[in-house]
This record gives structure tokens, C-alpha cells and sequence, in this order.
């Protein structure tokens, strides 16, 4: 209850900090578009860090072994890959066009029905990874805290809700930044003592290479078809979440981009330990018979409570960290889409502030509420949530900003048969071949129908001229 | 560059039609194809960049990617069923090793002023 507390308090003081200095939609929604590339690098994987790493992770670990680790894997590429492919472009349109929000991006490249069909797409996403802070926020106060997990849930949303409501990413940007610092020490000291705690690497890898060694191949106990499909899903899927993207649009040059890669993956690297060092050690503190667990989210508890108090702690403020940053972008995102979005596609006056602050306290509300209600692990909701947006939005910031006969009707058509295909096979996940997940399935259908309507409808255009604002790159 | 606007304009759609089509029929039919169309999904969207920059130095540094790729899971598909080895390739071959690497190639790759695209006449006529 007392870190709850201080959490709140914490939170009250960036929320008034952030909200003196956040007087322009552009403080509110992109940092004023001033931040450098240490700034965003840190910030931005803090963002992109949630408690499915340090929850989550560990906990897929003990089910699937290093098969759990294609998820992470792609780490050392998609810093590079996201500057590559999208970041480029999209800082340039960001300066070029006072573009805030990558749905305003698609707004401003494909019209507004693009940018309608988009808002809509990132509040049901937002919703749905903001519950999935919630829910870990709830594991956390039940195994760590030793308090009642919709308290937990609550308490940790509110604080978010309170600072990014009031300040914005003004705020938001900062405390994500000491949030991502905080995570990636944390990550590595609580990484290093659990594998300390299981007798070293040498001994733990013995220990589980004599009483599981199903989890040491290089796919565990996954399927290589899984395995090979997490890789591809959290690989490409990068180019599609819209809180990686937004990072972008914080940069105050595109200059920023040169060093962006290497402090994105440095800072991912060191926060990713925990889900190798804490999934392996808790892995083999199992076999040992010094630790038992009813269910993988429970492995991160566990073994804190095995290291000591310092580590429960320690593991507590991170686990918080990492959700709050992660929760913060989510609900900053919605509010964009939900008060300048979907008003400007509808030819109505655009919120301002004040609607975003009430946007923010709408959102978080629903997350709290979703989160607290799901019985699915933090691993399977986080990759459920990845992948709804790598369906919808992935064709459209990848084929969608390189090919420049893209249209706003293919785009709309590519987004909505992305988020519905998604959907549909999530509903039908434990029938689907390994392989196939949701995401890659509902992205590739959506770049297919992505390409023929945009070539059906120029063709159908002829001379017509084209969406105002529309045909910009 | 207008040739090569053109070109980029037939690729991109092309590129993308061809491993959203493969990802289907490989899931469904031919699981092991994973593998291969794994590297060419990670390469193609790192090519991404060549429809707005191109030099000889991002090619090579597309190849070296697409090489450590094709490398990594051959050797993690040999080590699938070897504890030990396949755990400490996985995280050594395919996360650590190139951990330094990539961000430095990015770095070396990059333009600060990318010379722009020229335009290609839209559905209607208009800039792309």
C-alpha cells in the first residue's frame, strides 16, 4: 500500500509539472517535437517495454523454453528496421507537414476516411494493451504487494491516467524516461541475482539440461513453425504499433535518427535480460524443488520472493515502471484519436486540450475494467494485442507509405479486413496451425486486398483528381 | 530516378503480394518454408529504404543482414532438438552477435538529407 501510495503522489507532482508547460497541442500530443535521440531512444523503449516482459516473459519461459525467446529475438534488428522502413519517412512528414499522431500521418497521406478508420482501430488496440498493463498491474498487487488486484490495477492506471491526462506527452516523455532507466538497472540486477540465486548459468542450464531439456533446444517446446512466426510477428510487428511509432514524431530532427537505433536497442537489450535471466533461473529454482507455481504469470513473484525483500521491491517499481510507460502511450494515443481524429475526419471542430485530458480518464477507465475481467495470461493478451495492430496497420505504414499508388480506399479497405481477420482467427487461436498467428495471417490479407483495391480503384478513378490532402509522401 | 521511381512502383506492390501469398500457402501447407520466408520478409522490409535512398553501401548492408539471417536459423534449426546448444545459439547467434552490429550499420547507412523520390504521376495524376 505505501508504494501505491508514493506511486500516487509521484504521479500528482509530474501531472502539475506536465501540465504548466503542456499549452499547445503539440506539447500535448508530440513533447513539443523537441527531444533528442537519447530522450526518445530511452523513452520510447520504456514505452515499448510493458509488463509482459517482466511477467509474462519469465512466465513463457517456464511453459516454452528458449521457444519463448522468439518473441525477443528480433531485438537487435527492429531499431534499425523501424528507422529503415518507416522512421525516415515518417520524421520527414512529421517536419514537413506539422503532422502530431501516426493517424494523423494517415490522414494526411490517405484522406480522411484513412484517418477515421484508423482512429477507431488504435482506441479498440489502446484499449485492449492498456487492459494488459492492467492485468499485470493486478498480478503484481496479488503475488507482490499483497493487495487486492483490482486495487492494483486501479491504483497503477490512475496514477498513469493522472500525469498523461494533465500533462501529456510533455509529461509523459519524461517520466518515461526515468521509467526506462529504472527498468533496464533493475532488469539487469534482478536478471543477474536470480540467476546467481539458481547456482549460476553453468548450474541452472545442468539443472534444466537433466530435468527438462525440451526447453534448451533452439525452439523449446514450441513448434519451429510458432517459433519462426513469433520472430516475423514481433519482428515486422514493430513497424505497426503506433506507440513505437509516435516516437517519431517527439524528434526535434531527423538528424536524431542516425544514433535512434543504437540507444533503442542498447536500452531493449538490457531489459530484456530479465525475461532470459528470471525465466531461466525460476525455470531451474522449479526443478530444484526450491520454488513451486501454480500458474507461469506467478514465476516473477516467485522467484523475487526467494531473492528477499530488496528484490520484491525492486521487481515491484520496475514491473510498475514498465506498465506506466507502456500505459502512458496507450492512453496519450487514444485520446489523440478519440478528440482530433475522428472529429477532423468528420468535418467537426477538433478538441483541444481539455478534451484530451477527458479522453485520457475515459480510456483509462475502460482499460482498468477490461483487464480486471480477462482471464487469458499477460503473454497471450500482449501478443494478442501486438498483433491486432500488426494486421490492421501494418500494410498501410509499410506498402502503404513506400508505394506511392496507394490509395485512401485501399488503405480503409486494408485496415478494416486487417482488424476483422485478426479478430476472427484470435476467436478461432487454439484450432490455427502453428504458424499461422493472427497478426501475420490478418496482415498478409490485408496487404493483398490493400493492392487490389488501390489498383482497382485508380483504374475505376481514371482522371478523377484526386482526395484533398491525400497524395502527400 | 524517375526510371527507378517507376521500377520501385511495380516492386513494392509486387514484393509484398508475393510473401503475403507465400505466408498463406506456407502456414496452411508447407511449414518448413517458414524459415526461408522469414528472411526474405525481415529483408524486404528493411529494403524498404531503397525506395527513398539507394547506394551501394545500404545493398551490401542489406546483404550482410540477409546472410547472418539465413546462417543464424540454419544453425538454430540443425540445434532444435540439442539442449544446451540450441539455447545458447539461439542467444548468442541470433541476439547477442548482432546486437552491436545492426545499430552500427544503420548508423553508417544513414543519410541526413535523403535525396527525395521523384514523383510519379498518383491514380489521378497528382504527386505520389
Amino acid at each position: 500500500m505505501t508504494v501505491l501510495a508514493v506511486l500516487l503522489a509521484l504521479a500528482a507532482a509530474l501531472a502539475w509539472w506536465g501540465a504548466r508547460r503542456a499549452r499547445s497541442a503539440s506539447d500535448y500530443f508530440a513533447a513539443g517535437q523537441r527531444a533528442g535521440a537519447w530522450l526518445v531512444g530511452i523513452a520510447g523503449t520504456a514505452a515499448a517495454v510493458s509488463a509482459f516482459t517482466f511477467v509474462g516473459g519469465p512466465g513463457l519461459f517456464l511453459v516454452a523454453g528458449a521457444g519463448s525467446l522468439w518473441i525477443i529475438l528480433s531485438a537487435p534488428l527492429t531499431g534499425a528496421l523501424q528507422c529503415w522502413a518507416v522512421g525516415e519517412r515518417v520524421v520527414e512528414m512529421a517536419h514537413r507537414h506539422g503532422v502530431l499522431t501516426p493517424t494523423e500521418l494517415i490522414g494526411t497521406r490517405f484522406g480522411p476516411a484513412a484517418r477515421a478508420v484508423a482512429a477507431l482501430v488504435v482506441v479498440a488496440g489502446c484499449i485492449a494493451s492498456g487492459a494488459v498493463q492492467a492485468k499485470a498491474a493486478a498480478v503484481l498487487g496479488e503475488t507482490v504487494l499483497g493487495v487486492p488486484g483490482a486495487v492494483a490495477a486501479a491504483a497503477a492506471i490512475l496514477a498513469t491516467t493522472l500525469y498523461t491526462a494533465a500533462g501529456g506527452m510533455r509529461a509523459g516523455l519524461l517520466a518515461d524516461a526515468v521509467q526506462g532507466g529504472v527498468m533496464a538497472a533493475a532488469a539487469l540486477i534482478l536478471a543477474g541475482a536470480a540467476i546467481a540465486a539458481a547456482g549460476g548459468p553453468v548450474a541452472a542450464l545442468a539443472t534444466l539440461g537433466r530435468a527438462r531439456p525440451e526447453l534448451l533446444g533452439a525452439f523449446g517446446s514450441v513448434p519451429p513453425a510458432r517459433a519462426l512466426a513469433w520472430y516475423l510477428l514481433f519482428c515486422l510487428g514493430t513497424l505497426a504499433q503506433p506507440h513505437y511509432l509516435q516516437k517519431f514524431f517527439f524528434l526535434r530532427s531527423p538528424v536524431e535518427l542516425r544514433r535512434l537505433p543504437a540507444v533503442l536497442t542498447g536500452a531493449l537489450a538490457a531489459m530484456l535480460a530479465v525475461w532470459l535471466g528470471v525465466g531461466l533461473a525460476g525455470a531451474a529454482l522449479i526443478a530444484q524443488g526450491r520454488l513451486a507455481v501454480a500458474r507461469p504469470d506467478e514465476l516473477t513473484p516467485a522467484v523475487m520472493r526467494l531473492l528477499g525483500p530488496w528484490a520484491v521491491l525492486l521487481a515491484g517499481i520496475a514491473v510498475l515502471a514498465a506498465l506506466m510507460s507502456t500505459a502512458a502511450s496507450f492512453l496519450n494515443l487514444a485520446a489523440a484519436a478519440l478528440t482530433r481524429d475522428l472529429p477532423a475526419a468528420l468535418g467537426r471542430p477538433v478538441g483541444g486540450i481539455t478534451a484530451g485530458r477527458a479522453a485520457t480518464v475515459l480510456v483509462g477507465v475502460g482499460a482498468v475494467l477490461l483487464g480486471t475481467q480477462s482471464e487469458r495470461t499477460i503473454a497471450l493478451l500482449g501478443v494478442a494485442g501486438w498483433g491486432f495492430f500488426t494486421a490492421a496497420l501494418l500494410p498501410v505504414f509499410t506498402v502503404g507509405l513506400a508505394w506511392p499508388r496507394t490509395t485512401g480506399a485501399g488503405a480503409v479497405a486494408a485496415m478494416l479486413t486487417g482488424a476483422a481477420a485478426d479478430l476472427a482467427l484470435e476467436a478461432i487461436r487454439s484450432q490455427l496451425p502453428p504458424g499461422l498467428e493472427p497478426g501475420l495471417a490478418g496482415a498478409a490479407l490485408a496487404t493483398l486486398v490493400l493492392i487490389l483495391v488501390s489498383v482497382l480503384d485508380s483504374r475505376l478513378a481514371g482522371a478523377r483528381t484526386p482526395e484533398p490532402g491525400a497524395r502527400l509522401s | 530516378m524517375a526510371t527507378d521511381a517507376r521500377a520501385g512502383s511495380r516492386v513494392v506492390p509486387a514484393v509484398a503480394a508475393a510473401l503475403a501469398v507465400a505466408y498463406l500457402l506456407a502456414v496452411t501447407l508447407v511449414p518448413i518454408l517458414l524459415a526461408p520466408l522469414t528472411i526474405a520478409a525481415v529483408l524486404a522490409a528493411c529494403a524498404i529504404v531503397l525506395t527513398r535512398r539507394r547506394s551501394r553501401a545500404l545493398v551490401l548492408f542489406m546483404a550482410a543482414i540477409g546472410a547472418w539471417l539465413a546462417s543464424a536459423l540454419a544453425v538454430a534449426w540443425i540445434l532444435q532438438g540439442e539442449p544446451r546448444g540450441g539455447l545458447l545459439w539461439v542467444v548468442g547467434g541470433l541476439f547477442v552477435l548482432p546486437l552491436p552490429l545492426v545499430p552500427w550499420l544503420y548508423s553508417r547507412s544513414f543519410s541526413p538529407s535523403p535525396e527525395p523520390r521523384a514523383p510519379s504521376p498518383g491514380p489521378g495524376g497528382g504527386p505520389a
